[in-house]
């Protein structure tokens, strides 16, 4: 059963060179304990998705226009500030993609994973921090450095400072939003390593975001891929790896090189994603599309299930024209 | 961190000696004489002549310096010409009075400078924003003299509430004669203080570790208590630490408007009488405090931005 359901969800943000729409069709469910990769490049909505989830849209700037964000069956667009505050970091956490700058620079690292449990625990300051060291000796981090600054740790050692303050309440969903784009590779795999024991240790949900294919194929159980705020095809990781059907799934996988075959050029997708201020009529991958025809520039597709769990959407998916 | 504030304070004495070289320099230059103001306008030449004698007034520049240098080690700066008696003393009267003024405008630019600049950061663009910024540009370009003179106008005479200028007996009419006096002095103040509040604040909220926060559920108040403001508060600082040291000694013209009896007044007073040896340790008090509230500035930052601590600490090393 899924414990987050994400239904038809529009957001924009209202700039003074006009309206950017971030999402515009977003469809989401995660399971209990399952990891979901949110895979697109620069720009498609993968953290505007996460910060609606969270309830950390910019006030002034960022609009929900419509859809639902079920979490237990409640509405999270339907709480007031004080609620979500309450789910914030107890229920639902986040971890953001630069550690260099996620962390506070004046407050010691024991303080700000203390910060989270105080938040929501009632206990008292010393056994916030006694939580603090344990959470930091979880990530392979001394309880002894918890009286350090951020300035004190490298940025694989924040990153890691940064998942423990982010599982210190145990949370039942964890959203990672690129965790390893700042951090070199040996470190990467370091810290999802340490990620992937630590979610099953605490049987978390995880929504990882990036755009590395690789992190996904090795951390994830299901992929949903997103295009000018559009999820355009989502399943497991097998069906979207390996029976991927969407062209814009299947140029990312060209643009990519592959270990087994020779290629000695890479083919990537033409052109470049459209201007979310003016998204193209119809579907939004109609103008780089090698496959377009007249209905994708005039009608939006449906996301259409081809196979269980298996979602593409795109119009030669649909009823009886879905190529094999 | 001690072995730097040592280093600090060591590196102030040639600074204290420059200043002080430059002030006697400036006062030996004027064509004031000082016998013949000691002695008066009826005064012989030979009496003056024999004064200039006994004071050692025409020994060469180097000694005469050399030798205010020793007794202002020995914490004599000479006696003032109008009042016969030490100006140590008469500048130790005047120094709380000067201190109770310039402390009380500055914790008003800290009390309500502060709080306004969070709000029209928080609120930017908002009303808020607008009518205390233009408020604040008022309050730093509008002249502590003519400030004061209008609320001596409001508060004194139209409503007589405080006192419009002295100082009053006793801690309540110490406090009410405070009033005035202060509101005028903190009037730049606030506004320094709100605007780099602002500015400071602006560019801290929008960073990562603010969002990081909130990601954790700690509430908006706190937020912006404990991870904008903290990280927001070293130009604060700085300007308001700068504020507090411009105030010490350029309260000249507040303590004027309300007969204020601290070092401004008595600056200008024994500048009129040319009372050198007043001016002079004035200055002199006036430039060591300034120079110590700066060090205290620099170190107050350390408790703020603990990166700033390790800087100190890496400072006061001793190199091998």
């Amino acid at each position: 059963m899924a414990f987050l359901e994400i239904k038809n969800l529009k957001a924009e943000y209202v700039t003074d060179e006009g309206v950017v729409h971030a999402l515009n069709q977003v469809d989401l469910e995660l399971v209990q304990g399952e990891t979901l990769g949110l895979v697109g490049e620069t720009g498609a909505g993968k953290t505007t998705l996460a910060k609606c989830i969270m309830g950390l849209l910019p006030q002034k700037t960022g609009k929900i226009r419509s859809g639902e964000i079920y979490y237990d069956g409640e509405d999270l667009l339907k709480k007031n500030p004080k609620e979500m505050q309450k789910i914030r970091g107890a229920h639902i956490a986040m971890i953001f993609q630069d550690p260099m700058t996620s962390l506070n620079p004046v407050l010691t690292v024991g303080e700000q994973i203390a910060e989270a449990v105080e938040n929501h625990e009632r206990c008292s300051k010393m056994k916030a921090m006694e939580r603090a060291q344990e959470m930091l000796e979880l990530v392979g981090i001394p309880a002894a450095r918890s009286g350090e600054y951020p300035h004190q740790f490298s940025g694989g050692m924040k990153q890691r400072v940064v998942i423990a303050m982010a599982l210190a309440c145990n949370p039942r969903l964890l959203i990672a939003d690129e965790p390893t784009t700042a951090l070199d590779v040996t470190i990467q795999a370091q810290v999802l390593e340490m990620m992937r024991e630590l979610k099953s240790k605490f049987q978390t949900s995880l929504l990882l975001i990036t755009h590395d294919l690789g992190v996904v194929a090795q951390n994830c159980d299901r992929v949903a891929v997103i295009y000018a705020g559009e999820i355009v095809e989502s399943g497991t990781v097998m069906d979207v790896f390996k029976r991927m059907q969407h062209p814009y799934t299947q140029g990312l996988f060209s643009s990519i090189p592959k270990i087994h075959e020779e290629v000695k050029r890479l083919v990537p997708i033409p052109g470049l994603m459209p201007d979310p201020t003016s998204l193209p009529e119809g579907c939004k991958f109609c103008t780089r599309c090698p496959h377009a025809d007249g209905r994708c520039r005039t009608e939006e597709p449906l996301l259409y299930e081809i196979s269980p769990g298996h979602q593409v959407r795109c119009f030669r998916c649909g009823k009886g024209r879905c190529e094999a | 961190m001690w072995r730097y504030v040592l280093k600090r304070l060591i590196l102030l004495i040639p600074v204290m000696l420059g200043t002080i070289l430059v002030v006697y320099f400036i006062m030996d230059r004027s064509d004031v004489d000082p016998a013949r103001v000691m002695l008066g306008e009826a005064a012989t030449e030979e009496s003056i002549a024999e004064l200039r004698e006994e004071l050692g007034l025409d020994d060469p520049f180097v000694v005469r310096y050399g030798r205010y240098l020793w007794d202002l080690i020995h914490g004599d700066m000479g006696e003032s010409y109008t009042y016969r008696t030490p100006v140590f003393d008469q500048i130790m009267d005047r120094l709380p009075n000067t201190f109770l003024l310039a402390g009380s405008g500055v914790l008003l630019s800290i009390l309500i400078g502060i709080p306004i600049g969070v709000i029209a950061a928080k609120k930017q663009y908002s009303l808020f924003d607008d009518v205390s910024m233009v408020f604040c540009l008022f309050g730093a370009s509008a002249p502590a003299f003519w400030v004061g003179l209008v609320l001596v106008l409001v508060f004194s005479l139209a409503f007589p509430i405080f006192p419009a200028s002295g100082m009053g007996k006793g801690v309540g009419g110490v406090l009410r004669s405070l009033v005035l006096p202060a509101l005028t002095i903190s009037f730049s103040g606030i506004a320094t203080a709100a605007r780099t509040t602002r500015s400071s604040m602006l560019e801290v909220i929008r960073q990562d570790y603010v969002d990081t926060a909130r990601a954790k559920g700690t509430s908006e108040g706190k937020v912006t208590v404990r991870h904008m403001l903290r990280n927001a508060l070293i130009p604060v600082i700085t300007a308001i630490g700068l504020e507090f040291g411009v105030l010490l000694g350029g309260s000249v013209l507040t303590e004027t408007v309300f007969a204020w009896p601290g070092i401004g007044r008595y600056v200008i007073e024994s500048i009129k009488s040319k009372d050198i040896p007043s001016v002079l340790g004035c200055v002199v008090t006036l430039s060591i405090l300034f120079t110590i509230v700066n060090l205290l500035v620099d170190l107050l930052y350390a408790f703020v931005d603990p990166r700033i601590k390790a800087q100190y600490k890496r400072a006061g090393r001793v190199r091998k």
